[in-house]
């Protein structure tokens, strides 16, 4: 009896941050409430194993993300695209630094992340193929090190590093396509580009008809 | 990263900075590498533009993806570790109330 109130005590304040992992996972609520049934039945049942004094947050989100990828992703969902296309380094600085200070003096970089919605981050991070994401999720939504990150996922860590920052490139460009659907940003994808970033091609119109909006 | 202003820090000071941003931000440096981008981000203002970026979109990226336990979990959850404790406690009683079922036997006598 003492194990499990020990249990309950430890692991269930973690609910929340498990839940929205496994809502990135899985994409939708019924699955995402399984997943997370799954993986506490599975911590609780292997608590015996789990060794004082290392990180139980950890442990936890390396049951889910094993339980995800052995059974939710086996055989439910179609095969998605594994791999992402190369996408260049500080994508969405290089194209809101285009847009230079707005009218009234906010910086362009204030103007688009206050505009940022759960809505697009959620969408965008979804769009990831799952490696990506998972390493994406993990490293910037749970705040986890590249390290832990190895091992909750069982891949080299030099995987992990080149996941996250290409994940985070592509999550970069697919918030960039929000906010070209909504007039926030230019849809130019192409930006001039000679390594000091010398480009000051205004269009600052585009943006006068988002701010007047607001 | 020098693009605005005719700043004279030379290109590739910037573009080591820039480069290693992300192991930058990840805590992942030696204390020597970061001590050395740290002190670049300091005297480079459109270097530190862009690293006040990249933390704040982490940021806002980290607030925008959260959601709300749905109602009821908890409980489901709470309940199926019940079950699985009372189990557990069934399979250890009924051990004990049988001592002279098989491996309990078999234990006993070893000695």
């Amino acid at each position: 009896m003492a194990e499990q109130d020990r249990f309950v005590e430890l692991a269930m304040p973690h609910m929340q941050a498990l839940y929205t992992a496994a809502m990135r996972m899985t994409r939708n609520p019924s699955d995402a409430e399984d997943l997370v049934q799954e993986t506490y039945l599975k911590a609780y049942r292997g608590f015996a194993s789990f060794e004082e004094g290392t990180n139980l947050r950890a442990w936890l989100y390396k049951i889910m993300t094993n339980s995800f990828i052995n059974s939710y992703r086996a055989g439910k969902r179609r095969p998605e695209k594994a791999d992402l296309e190369d996408i260049e380094d500080l994508y969405l600085f290089k194209r809101i630094d285009k847009l230079g200070v707005l009218p009234g003096g906010r910086s362009a970089e204030e103007e688009v992340l206050e505009h940022i919605t759960d809505y697009e981050v959620k969408q965008a991070i979804e769009s990831l193929p799952e490696s990506f994401r998972i390493a994406v999720l993990l490293a910037d939504v749970e705040g986890f090190s590249y390290k832990e990150i190895a091992d909750i996922t069982h891949v080299p860590i030099g995987t992990v590093m080149s996941r996250i920052h290409r994940g985070r490139k592509a999550l970069q460009k697919a918030l960039h396509d929000y906010g070209v659907a909504r007039g926030l940003l230019t849809s130019s994808s192409t930006v001039s580009n000679d390594g000091s970033g010398n480009e000051k091609a205004v269009d600052k119109s585009l943006l006068s008809d988002e701010v007047s909006q607001v | 990263m020098s693009s605005k202003g005719s700043s004279k820090k030379p290109i590739s000071e910037c573009d080591d900075a820039i480069h290693r941003l992300y192991y930058f931000m990840d805590g992942a440096l030696t204390e020597e590498k970061r001590l050395q981008i740290k002190k670049h981000l300091d005297a480079c203002p459109p270097c530190l533009r862009v690293y006040d970026f990249e933390e704040e979109l982490r940021q806002v990226i980290a607030n925008h993806c959260q959601d709300t336990v749905p109602e009821g979990l908890r409980e489901r959850v709470a309940a199926a570790i019940e079950r699985e404790a009372n189990k557990s406690l069934r399979h250890a009683k009924a051990k004990q109330q049988h001592p002279l079922d098989g491996g309990e036997e078999d234990q006993r006598s070893a000695f």
